[in-house]
Formats: structure tokens, C-alpha cells, sequence
């Protein structure tokens, strides 16, 4: 399976800064996401510390490591190099005082062969396209979703309800973190979307399955889900990363180098 | 990929553009490809040797029609089965092949055949795909750059939360300096410090000094850590304590009228200070929050008003059980709260067991926590967070105060991101997890789930996960308190019982009911004392009632 990825983020309408973050490594298959919080410049240096750190971490262990197939050794690589990304924002934060109090969600996938191993903490989602349907593959630590796990509330009331975005987890509140990780099968044409909760409070999944199906290019894709959620309001930051699985092609000729497609 | 599966095919509008242009291609063929005709045919000619007589026959626009349309069917059924590459190199064989039969057929038959509208038609998806992927390209390169510039910056900060501070700082180095990278570096100086380790203190300041000599405190820091490096190790050793930063760079400083004289603690949203009010002499604790760091733009105007509407309603209460709110007030986007400064600890190490206090106590302690709240939910102010952790008891003086008061609401309840982390809801009720108006019955709720922690060591619900214990609380008749301490007086349990009810309405509507049948149970539970008195635990709870003695 071969992985083509494409990341955007936006700051939106209302905000004048961006405290989303979103890298990717094509070569290794890693993917990260990550929503800070904490006013002004903290959000920002907490999400972008997650997702850099996560990403060096996490792309020095799989190329060095020749274990690179074994499923439940790469999320355990996720959950560690997560925890020690938490360690690295609260002793940061005691370091800095103008730090203090920042936090961050964070998701981070590898993709892997016919595999998505992915790790998640707080409210940013993930997604996967497969046959036109749009499935949410992570669950929010939220309040919220708590409420609607425990059957106290119902979706429908959730999109109604007030206190959306109280955590019950994220990174640089305590250093007890629990990360959640699972691992996903992978089918070819299967197109994942990472994003924070900027671009799904605005969209609702319908939306955001139609923004997919209507463009083919992954850029294309992003620049359309991002203008979505900006002309549904966009008043948070919006961010979106794209992963598209293709099944290892057979016929990649004189022809197509010379004139083939991107 | 096939051709059918990019973007610029699939994309809708550049389709109805395409259709569009075709429509008027066909439309001004007559004229514009006519011109266009005329070119080539101007340019064949010169190279057919006789001077050219060449002529369109009769079936001649005919045989163009027909390769117009088949140019069509080519673009709207061959060409999207094809996979990009040989799309292109197809319509481009294509194109030429067409334009080299026109060609021949000119400068060899003397027959003018006009194709040249065809072979553009065939040429066109080629041309727009090479258009779009020009338009295309230039976003990501932007995207890239400005990553790559930050990945530097958080690298460091990482590594300076990972304790490799030589790392940190070499990282540091990398970026061009700007005021920012000279905060972090100040703040890497100081951890420097910290380790004792004071030339490489002076070397970060001395890179912060190149930038701008007058950087906060750097010059003074700086001869310091200079100072300290010219000494034996042994000496620096001795003098860190007094260079290190023990307590925050805020201690000593003012706080709106305050003086700052330690740290006390940390908050849900900042810190907590000792502080002292100058012009009175008053010793008070300062409550800082740092709104203009949780909240932005709109969200800040909305959580100031809300942080000073509620520090208003709490600062209504005056209540010996409750710890009074002197003064509110805001300072570089610090908001504060001057309360009275209470000694003594929160409740929280007495939820554990083998820490519990003797059952006398607790039960006083309770009762004077449901005086207070009814006291302020006759002011209508509703506590929302009540819990071990913000009842505060001094043993020495035997006093209870109720803390942070409304100040729970500020953080609940808001629509937008507040950065705020909520914990475990052990103690809120109900209807406040089922989303349905509270009053001051959740409240008396609160005060159950924590009476029943005060009694027994542990929480009357208990769960593997979040969810399952709000469902358990939302759901699950409370357990007997006796179930976990068969010696607990049935009066006592029966009062907890009545704390957890489900539904607000059964339990006990007003704070005085329930310091009323505590105070009656403790009198009750005194006298049986009297009479009886042998089990350990009994002792201990005679011993408990001593302080209460010597008051009166």
C-alpha cells in the first residue's frame, strides 16, 4: 500500500492566531495532529511542540527499528512517544511561565502496509472515506461524548449541548496521560482525514463526506473542507490532513514518468 | 491513477467550462478556427513545390465534421478509461497525426481538409491538465516553509521538558534570534541556573545580551552568572540557592495594590499567592487567573464579564464558613481575587482510609459546610464545585470555610474552548450530568458523595471509565454507607441516603434542614458516648470533641 498525504491549516474567521499544528512524513507513514489551547502564543508552542517532537521521535524509532511490521510494537512506539511529548509540555511549562497552562490535543497516526495505527488524545477526530460512506474512527474525550456514551444524552441533543469542548483528556495537564490507540485495516482507495474540532463543529459529517466526494485531488480536498468550515463561520482555527491509500501500482512506465500524473 | 480520477476532471466546473468552450468553439469555428485554417493552410503551401491549387472537395466538410465528432467521443469515452500518462502521449500522437494528414493532404493531394479544429479539440484536455497543475502546485511550498522555521523552536522546547538542555539550546541557535526565541531562551538561561550549571547560563545570556543587551534582567543575570563561574564549584554550590529562582519570578512583585510574598499553590486556572495588602496591613490570598490566556478575542470580553458578575455575587457572602472575597481586580491581563487568607488544609487527604477523621468531626464539619451553603443559596448563589478540595479546615482553631465560591462557574458551562480540563465528575449531581437546570439541591448532592467519602474512605460510585460513571450516577441507586462501615449509625446513614437521592426533590431542599438533623444525630451520638464509650474508634471520637469543648 503506498501513502499520499496533504495537510492544511487555517486560522478562520474569528482568530488571529493558529494553534493547530499538522505534520507529515511521507517516507515513514506518519501523520500527526495536533489542537493547542492556552490563549495567545502558549496553544500555539504546545500543539506545535506535540507534533514535532512526536514526529522526530516517532520517525527516528521506525527507521532505525526493524520491528517496523509488528502492529502492536508501533502503537506502543505511538503511546510512548505521546506520553513523553506530555512529559516534555508540562516541564516546558513549569520552565516557562509564559507557558503556563498550555495544553494540547493530539492525534497521530502511522500508516503502515494495510494498517493505520493511531493514537489519540482529546477532541480531534479522525476520519476514513471507504465506498463514499464517512466513518469517524476515534472518539472524543470530551464531556460530551461521555455524556452520550453513558446514554444521558442523545447525538442529537450533544450537537445542541453547551460545554462542546471540555476535555476530560489532554497533553500538558497531568503527567498521567492515558492514551487511547487502536489499529485500523487499511483498503486500498481508503482516504483518512485528521482534523481539529474547528472543521467539525462547523461541518457536520454529511458535509464534510460531501466535501471529500466532490474533489479527487488530495489539495484540492483540503482547500475545500477548510473554505467549508470558514463559510460555515469558522470560528476556530481549521485544520485538516489528508492520508489516501493506494494499492501498490504495477504500471508506473516510460510513459507515465515522462507525462503521468503528480 | 486514470485520467477520469483527477481532480481536474472530476471537478465540476472546470467540466462546464470545458463543455462551454466547446459549445462556442463550434459556434465560432466559422470564423476563429476558419483564420486559423487559413494559417496552416498559408504555411503547408509554401513547402508543396508547384504553386499550390489546393482546393476543399465536396465531401471535404463533411470528412471534418466527422473527425470533429469522433474527437468528441474520443474525449468523453476513450480518454477517462486511460491512465493519465498514456492519455497524454495518446491525445498528443493524436493531434500531430491529424495535423500531419491535413499536412500531406495539402502539399502532396492538392486536397484541403479542414482539420485543424479537430486536432485542437484533441489537443485541449491535455493543455488543461498541464494549466491546472501550474495553478496548482504553488500552495504546498508556503505551507513547508513556515513549518520548518517553528520546527527548530519546539524542538528546543521539547528538549528543554526532557531535561537535555544542551540539546534545547543548540536547537536554539539554529533559528534567527527574534524577541520571542530570546523569551525562551531567558527561561532556558534560568534552568541553567537551576542545575547550578553557570557558564552555559552565562553563555545563553550572553547569546540573548547579542541581541538586545537590555532584555529583561539579562545584564544583571548575566554578571551573576559570570560571577559565579570565576568561583570554585564548590562555593557556586553554595551561592545557587541564592541566585537560583525559588519561588516564581512573580514573588515580590505587585499585584494591583498586593504585594506578592509567596506562592501558595496552584489553581484550576493559575496560580495562588500569599500576598499583602500594604495600605492596611491585611494578609490575603491572591487568586490569579490568567483569562487573557484561556480566552481570545470576543470569548475574553465574554469570561471577563462573567469572572467579575461572579466574583460580585460571591463577594455578597459574608459568612463565617465561607471565605470572603475582599477585592477583584485585573492587571496585564491577570485577573485577581483577594480572599481572605484561610490556614488549615482542604479535606482531601481525609478522603483516603487509614486518614478518615474520627465520625463526630466529620459530621460537624458537614454540618457547618450546609449552614454556609444555605446561607448563600438564600443569597442565590449556587457553589456548583463543591467538594473535598474546597473546604478548608483548620484543626488547631476547628474552623471550616467553603472556598471558590462561583468561581467553578467561570469554567463551566461556556460555549468555546476554555483549555480547561475537567477531572473525574465524582460529585456532580445528576441533573447536572443530564444537562437539566441545578440548583442548590446539587449542591446538597455535592456535599453527600463527599460526606460518604469523609465516612468511609471512598466515593459511593466507582467505574472503570468516565462514562460509566456518569451513567452509574445518572442511573444507579447510591450505595448504604454501612455496606463499606457496618458501625456507622443508622440516623447518619439515612441522612446520606437522603443526600443522593436521584431526584432533587426527595432530598433535603435547604442547607439548615441537614445541618439541623446533623447537629441533632451528633448530640444523640455524644450522649450515647457518655453512656457507653469503649470501641477504639469511639475514643478517638471523644478525643475529637475536646477542641470544640475549650471554645466554649
Amino acid at each position: 500500500m503506498q501513502f499520499s498525504f496533504y495537510a492544511l491549516t487555517d486560522p478562520g474567521q474569528v482568530r488571529t492566531n493558529n494553534e493547530d499544528a499538522v505534520v507529515f512524513d511521507e517516507g515513514s507513514g506518519v501523520a500527526i495532529l495536533a489542537d493547542g489551547m492556552g490563549g495567545y502564543n502558549a496553544g500555539e508552542v504546545a500543539s506545535g511542540m506535540a507534533v514535532t517532537f512526536i514526529k522526530s521521535e516517532l520517525v527516528q524509532w521506525l527507521n532505525t527499528a526493524n520491528w517496523q511490521h509488528d502492529t502492536n510494537l508501533i502503537a506502543r512506539g505511538i503511546g510512548i512517544c505521546i506520553d513523553r511529548a506530555n512529559q516534555s509540555i508540562l516541564n516546558a511549562a513549569l520552565s516557562n511561565p509564559q507557558y503556563a497552562g498550555m495544553g494540547t490535543t493530539v492525534v497521530a497516526g502511522v500508516f503502515k502496509n494495510n494498517c493505520l495505527i493511531l493514537g489519540h488524545v482529546g477532541d480531534s477526530r479522525c476520519y476514513r472515506l471507504r465506498h463514499g460512506k464517512l466513518t469517524q474512527i476515534t472518539k472524543d474525550h470530551s464531556l460530551l461524548q461521555e455524556q452520550v456514551d453513558a446514554g444521558l444524552l442523545t447525538p442529537e441533543q450533544a450537537l445542541l449541548a453547551p460545554g462542546k469542548n471540555l476535555l476530560t483528556r489532554a497533553l500538558g495537564v497531568d503527567s498521567e496521560l492515558a492514551v487511547e490507540i487502536h489499529a485500523h485495516e487499511v483498503q486500498d482507495n481508503d482516504l483518512f482525514l485528521m482534523c481539529s474540532d474547528g472543521l467539525t463543529d462547523m461541518l457536520s459529517d454529511l458535509e464534510i463526506a460531501s466535501c471529500m466526494k466532490k474533489c479527487a485531488h488530495l489539495p484540492e480536498m483540503a482547500a475545500e473542507l477548510i473554505s467549508g468550515a470558514n463559510l460555515a463561520g469558522g470560528r476556530d482555527n481549521i485544520s485538516a490532513l489528508l492520508a489516501q491509500a493506494k494499492a501498490t501500482s504495477t504500471k508506473s512506465g516510460l510513459i507515465s514518468n515522462l507525462f503521468g500524473a503528480p | 491513477m486514470t485520467y477520469k480520477e483527477m481532480a481536474f476532471w472530476r471537478s465540476e466546473q472546470t467540466l462546464g467550462v470545458f463543455v462551454l468552450f466547446l459549445c462556442l468553439a463550434l459556434q465560432s469555428s466559422l470564423n476563429f478556427f476558419a483564420g486559423w485554417e487559413q494559417f496552416f493552410f498559408q504555411f503547408a503551401t509554401t513547402f508543396s513545390t508547384p504553386p499550390t491549387r489546393a482546393f476543399e472537395p465536396g465531401w471535404g466538410p463533411g470528412l471534418a465534421f466527422t473527425a470533429t465528432a469522433l474527437a468528441g467521443l474520443y474525449i468523453a469515452w476513450v480518454l477517462p478509461q486511460l491512465s493519465a500518462g498514456w492519455a497524454s502521449a495518446i491525445s498528443l500522437g493524436l493531434v500531430a497525426g491529424v495535423l500531419l494528414l491535413e499536412f500531406w493532404a495539402l502539399t502532396v493531394l492538392n486536397l484541403w481538409f479542414k482539420l485543424v479544429f479537430p486536432a485542437t479539440l484533441l489537443g485541449l484536455p491535455f493543455a488543461a491538465q498541464w494549466l491546472h497543475r501550474l495553478l496548482a502546485t504553488p500552495l504546498a511550498p508556503v505551507q513547508q516553509k513556515l513549518a520548518s522555521e517553528q520546527t527548530d523552536r519546539m524542538m528546543g522546547l521539547a528538549l528543554q521538558g526532557q531535561g537535555q538542555l544542551d540539546m534545547a539550546f543548540e536547537r536554539f541557535q539554529r533559528m534567527p534570534m527574534t524577541a520571542t526565541l530570546a523569551a525562551d531562551l531567558y527561561w532556558l538561561a534560568m534552568d541553567y541556573e537551576r542545575q547550578q550549571r553557570f557558564d552555559k547560563a552565562r553563555a545563553a545570556y550572553a547569546y540573548i545580551g547579542a541581541f538586545d543587551a537590555n532584555f529583561k534582567d539579562v545584564p544583571e543575570r548575566l554578571a551573576n552568572a559570570a560571577a559565579a563561574t570565576q568561583m570554585p564549584p564548590a562555593s557556586a554550590a553554595i551561592s545557587a540557592p541564592l541566585d537560583a529562582p525559588q519561588i516564581t519570578p512573580e514573588s515580590g512583585q505587585a499585584l494591583g495594590r498586593y504585594r506578592i510574598e509567596s506562592k501558595l499553590g496552584k489553581g484550576a486556572m493559575g496560580m495562588v499567592f500569599l500576598a499583602k495588602d500594604p495600605k492596611i496591613g491585611r494578609r490575603v490570598a491572591l487568586k490569579t487567573m490568567a483569562l487573557s490566556q484561556t480566552f481570545d478575542g470576543l470569548e475574553l470580553v465574554d469570561a471577563r464579564d462573567r469572572f467579575f458578575r461572579e466574583a460580585k455575587a460571591a463577594g455578597c457572602l459574608q459568612h463565617p464558613g465561607i471565605v470572603t472575597i475582599f477585592d477583584v481586580g485585573e492587571e496585564q491581563g491577570l485577573a485577581y481575587i483577594a480572599m481572605e487568607y484561610v490556614t488549615g488544609q482542604n479535606l482531601q487527604p481525609h478522603c483516603k482510609p487509614g486518614q478518615l477523621m474520627p465520625l463526630p468531626r466529620v459530621v460537624s464539619i458537614v454540618a457547618r459546610v450546609a449552614q454556609a451553603l444555605a446561607y448563600a443559596h438564600k443569597n442565590k448563589v449556587i457553589h456548583r464545585d463543591i467538594k473535598p478540595a474546597n473546604v478548608m479546615y483548620d484543626l488547631v482553631t476547628d474552623t471550616v470555610k467553603v472556598t471558590d465560591f462561583g468561581i467553578a462557574r467561570i469554567t463551566d458551562g461556556n460555549k468555546t474552548k476554555t483549555g480547561v480540563v475537567l477531572g473525574t465528575p465524582n460529585y456532580m449531581s445528576p441533573e447536572q450530568l443530564t444537562g437539566r437546570t441545578v440548583d442548590g439541591r446539587s449542591d446538597l448532592y455535592a456535599l453527600g458523595t463527599m460526606l460518604f467519602q469523609l465516612l468511609v474512605g471512598a466515593l459511593p460510585f466507582k467505574a472503570t471509565t468516565i462514562s460509566e460513571l456518569m451513567a452509574k450516577i445518572a442511573t444507579e441507586p447510591a450505595p448504604d454507607v454501612r455496606q463499606f462501615r457496618a458501625e456507622i449509625p443508622e440516623d447518619l446513614a439515612r441522612i446520606v441516603a437522603r443526600l443522593l437521592e436521584k431526584s432533587p426533590e426527595k432530598r433535603y431542599q435547604h442547607g439548615e434542614k441537614l445541618a439541623l438533623d446533623l447537629t441533632l444525630f451528633a448530640t444523640r451520638v455524644q450522649s450515647h458516648v457518655s453512656c457507653v464509650g469503649s470501641t477504639p474508634s469511639v475514643q478517638v471520637a471523644c478525643r475529637a470533641t475536646v477542641p470544640i469543648d475549650l471554645e466554649l
